[in-house]
């Protein structure tokens, strides 16, 4: 080994004689200044670690989750609640009623119906045999006459007048299913009912009504 | 109470500062091991501003790590061996950087020394050329060779204390010393013939 630091011994001392390199004049200053910029880092990393740290994310998440509900609680009253400038007006239903009307009528519709068209035809018949009469003694008479005469009948009828037809008559009646027989049509000849008969109609139209009412009472 | 201080020895003022973080005791660290490690980093990397900034970074890390040094172990080692791993990789890094720009340029050769522009006016003396020569030999020995000369032969410690610096056995410290020292005498052969 001494032999081996003889052989550069020339080497070894011009190395030794090298001038030493001094720091620079503010290098203290320069490393307080990194120190300080180290620090702060420090200790923004650390309330950083420190937020994430168990214990304090345990109530933050707690607090977050509470957030959550009451927000959904709020937003799902709010949805109930209508804007009332966007409501639409509500119907009166003590003026117009169509739904009682239906459920009053319609499960008798074909019952009624049936009477109706009962009490008709015996009406109807009584009518035919007395016209029978009428006719044998008024024959000679002319046929436009007759049509003409039926026109003003039907016009003048009280027994289609609009004020006393029912919702039942409405739905068994031809017009309300579609089927309206027009004058036209008619290939029979059309009766004024005497006043007894209209009163005798008008009779058994309210029997029918109130046994109606009491069915659907019962 | 400074006084105290600055008769203590390096082991007892990191004790100090670990104990009760006084930050007087790592400035008399600090004034202590600027210039030595300044030195030793300058003639490691040939560069007066990298080897500023190592030795700040060392100085960093001496403070931040303070805990982490165990009094089995000498101050001066520990400190040095913080500095040369910093330089090391400073070098390593510059080295990398120097081949990328040189072969932007397109330029073929395979191997690149550190360019060596660092000398200050303040740095260079009535022996300018001579040191400039030297250094220059330096930086082309093997890094491995270079910091083990430079740490026996300008910083002046021991064999011992190299092989704590560094982590290897003597047998391969003083082995290492030899083939370093051989590269640079056949480096600098012209100056000895004058």
């Amino acid at each position: 080994m001494m032999n081996d630091e003889n052989k550069y011994d020339d080497l070894i001392k011009t190395l030794k004689e090298l001038q030493q390199i001094k720091a620079p004049p503010n290098f203290e200053a320069d490393l307080k200044r990194k120190l300080n910029e180290e620090k702060v880092g420090q200790k923004s990393k650390r309330s950083v670690k420190e937020f994430f740290v168990p214990s304090k994310l345990i109530p933050s998440f707690g607090i977050a989750g509470v957030v959550i509900i009451v927000f959904l609680i709020i937003n799902l009253k709010t949805e109930d609640v209508e804007n009332p400038l966007m409501m639409e007006p509500k119907v009166r239903e003590d003026i117009f009623k169509v739904e009682d009307i239906d459920l009053l009528q319609a499960p008798d519709r074909e019952q009624s119906a049936r009477m109706d068209a009962n009490e008709k035809k015996d009406i109807v018949d009584k009518k035919n045999k007395e016209q029978g009469r009428e006719e044998m003694q008024s024959d000679n008479l002319p046929k436009s006459n007759i049509l003409a005469e039926s026109e003003t009948i039907s016009t003048d009828s009280n027994l289609t007048d609009r004020n006393e037809i029912t919702a039942s008559d409405e739905y068994s009646s031809p017009r309300a299913t579609g089927l309206a027989i027009r004058k036209s049509g008619l290939n029979f000849r059309q009766i004024n009912p005497t006043k007894v008969e209209q009163e005798e109609i008008q009779n058994l139209k309210k029997n029918v009504q109130i046994k109606n009412k009491k069915k659907k009472i019962d | 109470m400074d006084k105290n201080l600055n008769a203590l020895s390096d082991e007892k003022l990191i004790g100090e500062l670990q104990q009760t973080n006084n930050e007087r005791a790592f400035e008399i660290l600090v004034q202590r091991y600027k210039n030595p490690l300044t030195n030793y980093v300058f003639r490691f990397l040939g560069d007066y501003d990298a080897c500023t900034d190592v030795v700040q970074e060392t100085m960093i890390k001496v403070y931040r790590y303070k805990d982490n040094y165990s009094s089995i172990a000498k101050f001066s080692t520990w400190i040095y061996t913080i500095a040369g791993n910093l330089a090391r990789t400073e070098y390593r890094r510059r080295k990398r950087r120097s081949f990328l720009s040189i072969n932007d340029y397109g330029e073929e050769e395979k191997t690149f020394d550190i360019p060596d522009e660092s000398y200050r006016p303040d740095v260079i003396t009535d022996s300018g050329i001579k040191e400039k020569i030297i250094q220059d030999a330096l930086l082309k020995v093997k890094e491995v060779f270079r910091e083990v000369v430079i740490l026996r032969d300008i910083q002046g410690l021991s064999y011992e204390e190299i092989s704590e610096i560094t982590g290897l056995n003597e047998g391969t410290v003083k082995s290492r010393i030899n083939r370093g020292r051989a590269k640079l005498q056949e480096l600098l052969k012209d100056i000895y013939k004058e």
